[in-house]
C-alpha cells in the first residue's frame, strides 16, 4: 500500500510553532533551510521532510531520523537503514506531498499549481505526439498540467528524474514506459487548482 | 377581534463576514474580537427619561438594533429581526465622589464590561450605560457586537439618538431595509466584479505578508503636530486628493520600505453601503467590508492620481466577500489600513454634546493602522507583538510620520514615493529566520542574461551571480522554462538536471558557454541590469572607483538600468590603458556587448569627461549618432592662461616634495609616498596597498588626460554645474573652453551644491532628477 500526505501551505506558521518544527531538523537542515529567501520555500522544505519520516513510520513501523537521510547519484532522498522502504516529495505555491511505501519499489509524486501557461515555451519537454495534442487545444493548460505532472511522477518513480529527457517519454497512454519498464501512473484529486499524479513500477 | 402581533419582523442569512465573527464567538465568547465598545463622555444637562425613550425611538428607527443571532437547530445561521427590544440602561453610580475615583470606577466597569460576552440569541444585541461625574458631565458605554454593526452605523445611530433627544416629538422616520440591500446585491454583476479584483490583484509583485501571530492584539499611538497636519491637508487640498488617499500612499510606501517590495498590498475598509440605494448610508448593520488595496510604488508622478483612481472604481465593486474575492486562496495581504474622519466633536443635542469619544474596532490583523482624523490627528498601530515586535512597531509609528513630513517637504517637481522613502529611518531587522548570501552583480554579458531569465521567473526581488536557483524559489518546474529560454537566446539544448550540479548563475554560465569561452567584462560593473528605458553608463573619476554612483542608481528612473565603467588596473593584474583614445575605445566596446542601442547615454565627473568626449568622436567617425553626454563639472582640457596658479603641485616624490609634506606634518601620505617609491607591493598592507593603486590610476589618468589631443567634437554636452565650479577662478575659462569644443552645444544646469557632493545626499536627488529631465526631453 503507498501511503500519501499533504499538507497545505498557504499561511506562515507562527513563530512558536515554527521554532518547534525547526527543532525537529538536524543542523545542517536548519541551516540549509534558512537560506531560501522566502518563507514559502522554507516552510515546504520543512514539511516535505517532516511529511516524508510521518510516512516512514506508518509505512515502516520504524521511526528514521532525519540526520540520516542521504542522497543517490541522481540526488534523490533516502534511508539507508529502511532498503525496502522509498519515498518521494512534491511541492508548489501553496502544498506540499509525499507519498511512500514498503515493498513497491520505487515511487514517484508530483503536485504542480494550475496556472496560465505558454505551452510553447515546453515544446522541448514533450514528444511531438503530445506537443501535437496540447497545441490542438483552445485551452490547453489543465490538460497541459495533467500531462506535465504524470511525466514528472513517472521520471521521479524511475530514480532518475531529471536526468531523463523528458522528450522522449510518451505520457499520453494509460501506462508509460521508460527504457522498457511499465509505470502505471494514478492521479491524485487534490481541488481544481492543483494537478498531482502518482507512478509506481509495474511488476516484472 | 385583535390582530395577532407579529413575533418575527424578518429573518436573514449571515453573510460570510458575519459567519466568520460567529465562529470566532463561538470559539471564545469571553475573548470576544467581534465585541465592541464604545466610550464617550458628555457635557450638559442630561434627562434620563428623555435620554431613555431617544433611545427606544433610535431601536424603532433600525432593525439591527432589534435583532438577534441564531445558529442553533438550523440548517444556517440566521439574524432575526424583532418588531420590539426594550431598551435597559445600566445608570450606574457616581456616588457623589472625587473625580478621580469616579473615572476610576468608569475605567475598571469599561475592563469588566469588556470582557462579558454579549448574549447575542436575545434582543437587543448592545449594552447602555452611563455614569454622572456631575449633573453636567457623563460618562456614556455602548457596547454591542460587529456582527450585527459595523462602525458606521455607530455614527449614524449616535447622531438619530442626539436628535430624538434634542426633538422628543420627532417620529422615526422609515430607512431602506436590509431586503432593499439584497435586492439590489442580487442585481450586481458578481463575475464583472471579479475580473476587477483579479487584474488588480495581479498588479502585485512581491510578498507583503507579515508572519502571522497568535497572541492578544496590543495598542500603541502617536499624534500628529499640528504643524504637520496644516501642511498635510493643505497638500491634499492643493492636489485634490482625499486625505483617505494621502493616508493610504504614505502606508503604501512604509510598507514598501519594510518589505522591500516595488508594489504591496494591505486591506482597507470601506463601508459597503451601495450608493444606489437611496439613503442607504443612513442605515445601521454589518456592512463594512475589507477590500485589497495594490499600490505600484513605482508609477511616479502618477502616484497619489492611480490611489485615487483605483479607490474610485473599486468603490463600485465593493460588495465582493472574500471567498468572491479570493477563491479557495489567502488573501494576499494580512494588514489593514482604515482612515476614520467622522467629526464626533460636532455631535449635540442642544445643551448635550459630545466631547470625549473612544472608538474600538475589530482587526485580527498581525498589524492595523487606523488614522483618526478628528480635531487632533491620531496614528493608532494595533498589532500582534509575536508577529511584529515592539520595535518594528515603533518603526511605523516615526515612519509614518516622516514619510507625511518627506511629502510636505518634497519639492514640487519631484515624485513623491521616489522622495519619501529617504527621510525614513531604517528598517529593524525583520527576518530572522533567513541567512542571506552577498550580493554579487554580472559581470560579464551572459551571467547577465542568466541574471535577467531568473529574475523574470522567480519570485525574488534580487538576483546575484552566487545565489542558488532554489534558495530564490525555483522549482522544477521553473527549470524547465528557464532551460526552455536558454535554448533559445544561446541555441544550446540542455538537460534541467544541470541545474542540480550548477545551481548559481556563475556556474551555470560555465555551462552555457562551454563551446564559447567566456568573455570577461573588464571594465562594466552592473549597478542596476533590469528595466525597460535606455541604460546609462556612468564613467569612473579620478581615482577610478565608480561607487560614488550607488547613490545616484536610487533616485534614477528605477526603469533605467545603470552600468559604471572602471578603468583596467584597479585589480592590480591589468595595466592602466596608456591614453584616452584607448580607453574610449576600450570602453565603447565593453558597452557595445551589451547590444545596447543609440544614441548612448555617457556620464561623466571631472577628468572622464575627455573619455565621454573621445567616445563621442570615435562614435561619430563610425558612423554612428552622436552620444548624449552630461557632465558633472567636467575639465576641458589645459589651464587658464589668464589664471594665477593653475595645477601648483610639487611633483611626487621629489626631495622638495617630501620636505615640505613632512614640515606640514602630512605623514600619512609621505608614509604612502615612500611605500609606492621605494617598497615592492607584497610588502605593505592592503589598505595602503589599494590606496597606492588608486593613486598611480589618478596619476595616470591625469598623464593621459594631459596628453589628450582634444578635437573640436561638436556634439552637445549638458554640463552640471557644481557651486564650486561657479566660484572656481577658471570657470570663465571652463565654460568658454567646453563651447569651443561643443562648438557652442553646451548646454548648462546649475546643482545647487558642492562639487564633491554632486553624488551625495542630498545633492544627488536633484542631480538625478536632471539627468532624467534632460534624457525625457532628448531621448523621450
Amino acid at each position: 500500500m503507498i501511503e500519501l500526505l499533504t499538507q497545505a501551505n498557504d499561511n506562515r506558521i507562527p513563530p512558536a510553532e515554527w521554532q518547534r518544527l525547526l527543532g525537529k531538523l538536524p543542523p545542517d537542515l536548519r541551516e540549509a533551510v534558512a537560506r531560501y529567501r522566502r518563507w514559502q520555500d522554507r516552510q515546504a522544505t520543512v514539511l516535505g521532510k517532516l511529511l516524508a519520516c510521518r510516512i516512514a513510520e506508518t509505512a515502516t513501523g520504524e521511526q528514521p531520523s532525519l540526520s540520516d537521510l542521504r542522497a543517490d547519484e541522481y540526488r534523490r532522498p533516502y534511508w539507508p537503514q529502511l532498503p525496502d522502504f522509498d519515498f518521494n516529495i512534491s511541492h508548489t505555491a501553496g502544498m506540499v506531498i509525499c507519498c511512500g511505501a514498503v515493498g513497491a519499489g520505487r515511487v514517484g509524486i508530483d503536485v504542480e499549481r494550475v496556472g496560465e501557461v505558454d505551452v510553447t515555451e515546453f515544446r522541448r519537454v514533450f514528444t511531438e505526439a503530445e506537443y501535437g495534442y496540447l497545441t490542438s487545444l483552445a485551452d490547453p493548460a489543465s490538460e497541459f498540467y495533467r500531462l506535465w505532472t504524470r511525466k514528472e511522477a513517472v521520471m521521479k518513480a524511475d530514480g532518475r528524474g531529471f536526468y531523463l529527457d523528458p522528450s522522449g517519454i510518451d505520457c499520453l497512454a494509460e501506462r508509460v514506459r521508460i527504457d522498457g519498464d511499465l509505470y502505471t501512473v494514478r492521479s491524485l484529486e487534490l481541488g481544481l487548482n492543483y494537478a498531482a499524479h502518482l507512478a509506481k513500477r509495474d511488476r516484472a | 377581534m385583535t390582530q395577532a402581533k407579529k413575533k418575527i419582523e424578518a429573518v436573514y442569512p449571515l453573510s460570510a463576514l458575519q459567519r466568520a465573527l460567529l465562529f470566532n464567538h463561538r470559539a471564545d465568547p469571553e475573548r470576544d474580537e467581534g465585541l465592541i465598545q464604545m466610550s464617550f463622555r458628555f457635557s450638559g444637562p442630561l434627562d434620563r427619561t428623555r435620554f431613555t425613550k431617544a433611545w427606544q425611538r433610535t431601536l424603532r428607527q433600525h432593525p439591527a438594533l432589534r435583532a438577534s443571532v441564531h445558529w442553533e437547530n438550523i440548517s444556517q445561521p440566521v439574524w432575526v429581526v424583532h418588531p420590539e427590544a426594550a431598551v435597559a440602561i445600566n445608570w450606574l453610580d457616581g456616588g457623589g465622589a472625587q473625580v478621580e475615583a469616579t473615572q476610576k470606577t468608569w475605567a475598571s466597569f469599561l475592563d469588566d464590561d469588556r470582557h462579558t460576552p454579549i448574549e447575542l440569541t436575545k434582543p437587543p444585541a448592545c449594552r447602555l450605560a452611563v455614569l454622572s461625574v456631575t449633573d453636567e458631565d457623563h460618562y456614556f458605554a455602548w457596547t454591542s457586537h460587529h456582527i450585527l454593526l459595523d462602525g458606521w452605523s455607530a455614527e449614524t445611530i449616535l447622531k438619530d439618538m442626539l436628535r430624538f433627544y434634542a426633538e422628543p416629538d420627532r417620529e422615526p422616520s422609515p430607512l431602506p431595509t436590509h431586503k432593499d440591500y439584497l435586492q439590489w446585491r442580487k442585481q450586481q454583476d458578481t463575475e464583472a466584479g471579479q475580473a476587477f479584483w483579479k487584474s488588480e490583484l495581479s498588479r502585485h509583485r512581491g510578498d507583503t505578508l507579515f508572519r502571522p501571530g497568535q497572541g492578544e492584539q496590543r495598542e500603541t499611538r502617536a499624534t500628529i503636530g499640528e504643524g504637520l497636519r496644516r501642511s498635510v491637508e493643505a497638500y491634499a487640498r492643493d492636489h485634490s486628493l482625499s486625505l483617505n488617499t494621502v493616508m493610504q500612499g504614505a502606508w503604501a510606501v512604509l510598507l514598501g520600505q519594510y518589505f522591500n517590495t516595488p508594489t504591496v498590498c494591505f486591506g482597507t475598509t470601506v463601508s459597503g453601503r451601495p450608493a444606489e440605494v437611496p439613503r442607504f448610508e443612513e442605515v445601521a448593520g454589518m456592512y463594512v467590508n475589507v477590500l485589497p488595496k495594490v499600490v505600484d510604488l513605482e508609477t511616479g508622478d502618477s502616484f497619489f492620481a492611480d490611489i485615487q483612481r483605483t479607490n474610485g472604481v473599486s468603490q463600485a465593486h465593493q460588495y465582493l466577500s472574500g471567498e468572491e474575492l479570493y477563491g479557495e486562496d489567502a488573501p494576499p495581504f494580512n494588514s489593514l489600513l482604515t482612515v476614520q474622519n467622522y467629526p464626533w466633536n460636532a455631535l449635540a443635542a442642544g445643551d448635550l454634546r459630545v466631547t470625549e469619544y473612544e472608538g474600538d474596532m475589530t482587526s485580527t490583523y498581525p498589524l492595523t493602522c487606523i488614522v483618526v482624523l478628528r480635531e487632533e490627528w491620531e496614528i493608532v498601530i494595533r498589532f500582534q507583538p509575536d508577529s511584529v515586535p515592539p520595535t518594528q512597531v515603533a518603526w511605523f509609528l516615526e515612519g509614518f510620520q516622516s514619510i507625511l513630513q518627506g511629502l510636505v517637504d518634497a519639492p514640487p517637481d519631484q515624485a513623491f514615493p521616489a522622495v519619501a522613502g529617504d527621510s525614513l529611518p531604517p528598517v529593524p531587522a525583520r527576518d530572522a529566520d533567513m541567512t542571506r548570501p552577498t550580493y554579487v552583480p554580472p559581470r560579464t554579458a551572459t551571467q547577465l542574461e542568466l541574471v535577467r531569465m531568473w529574475s523574470d521567473l522567480l519570485p525574488a526581488d534580487r538576483v546575484g551571480i552566487d545565489d542558488d536557483f532554489f534558495h530564490l524559489g525555483g522549482t522544477s518546474f521553473l527549470a524547465l522554462r528557464l532551460f526552455g529560454r536558454i535554448e533559445e537566446r544561446f541555441g544550446r539544448r540542455l538537460s534541467p538536471a544541470i541545474l542540480l550540479g550548477h545551481r548559481t548563475v556563475r556556474a551555470l554560465e560555465t555551462v552555457v558557454t562551454e563551446a564559447e569561452g567566456t568573455e570577461q567584462w573588464n571594465n562594466l560593473v552592473p549597478l542596476r541590469v533590469s528595466g525597460d528605458l535606455p541604460p546609462i553608463f556612468c564613467f569612473h573619476a579620478g581615482e577610478g572607483h565608480v561607487l560614488m554612483y550607488d547613490e545616484l542608481v536610487r533616485h534614477l528612473d528605477p526603469r533605467r538600468p545603470v552600468y559604471a565603467l572602471q578603468p583596467n588596473g584597479l585589480d592590480g593584474a591589468s595595466e592602466l590603458d596608456g591614453s584616452i583614445e584607448e580607453m574610449a575605445a576600450h570602453y565603447l566596446a565593453e558597452i557595445d556587448k551589451l547590444g545596447t542601442g543609440d544614441p548612448l547615454i555617457l556620464l561623466a565627473y571631472c577628468y572622464s569627461g575627455a573619455i565621454c568626449l573621445e567616445i563621442g568622436r570615435q562614435l561619430l567617425a563610425a558612423g554612428r549618432p552622436a552620444p548624449l553626454i552630461i557632465g558633472t563639472d567636467i575639465d576641458p582640457p589645459g589651464n587658464d592662461p589668464a589664471a594665477t596658479g593653475g595645477r601648483k603641485e610639487r611633483s611626487r616624490g621629489s626631495l622638495s616634495w617630501y620636505w615640505s609634506h613632512m614640515r606640514l606634518g602630512l605623514w600619512d601620505r609621505v608614509k604612502a609616498q615612500f611605500a609606492s617609491d621605494y617598497l615592492p607591493e607584497a610588502w605593505i598592507g592592503e589598505e595602503l596597498r589599494l590606496r597606492l593603486r588608486a593613486r598611480r590610476l589618478k596619476t595616470g589618468l591625469i598623464d593621459a588626460f594631459d596628453r589628450y589631443n582634444w578635437p573640436v567634437y561638436g556634439g552637445e554636452v549638458l554640463l552640471l554645474r557644481s557651486q564650486s565650479l561657479r566660484q572656481w577662478t577658471k570657470h570663465d575659462y571652463i565654460i568658454r573652453e567646453w563651447r569651443r569644443l561643443t562648438d557652442g552645444r553646451l548646454e548648462i544646469d546649475d546643482v545647487e551644491a558642492r562639487h564633491e557632493d554632486m553624488y551625495r545626499a542630498p545633492a544627488v536627488e536633484e542631480v538625478a532628477r536632471k539627468i532624467e529631465a534632460y534624457l525625457a526631453k532628448r531621448h523621450p
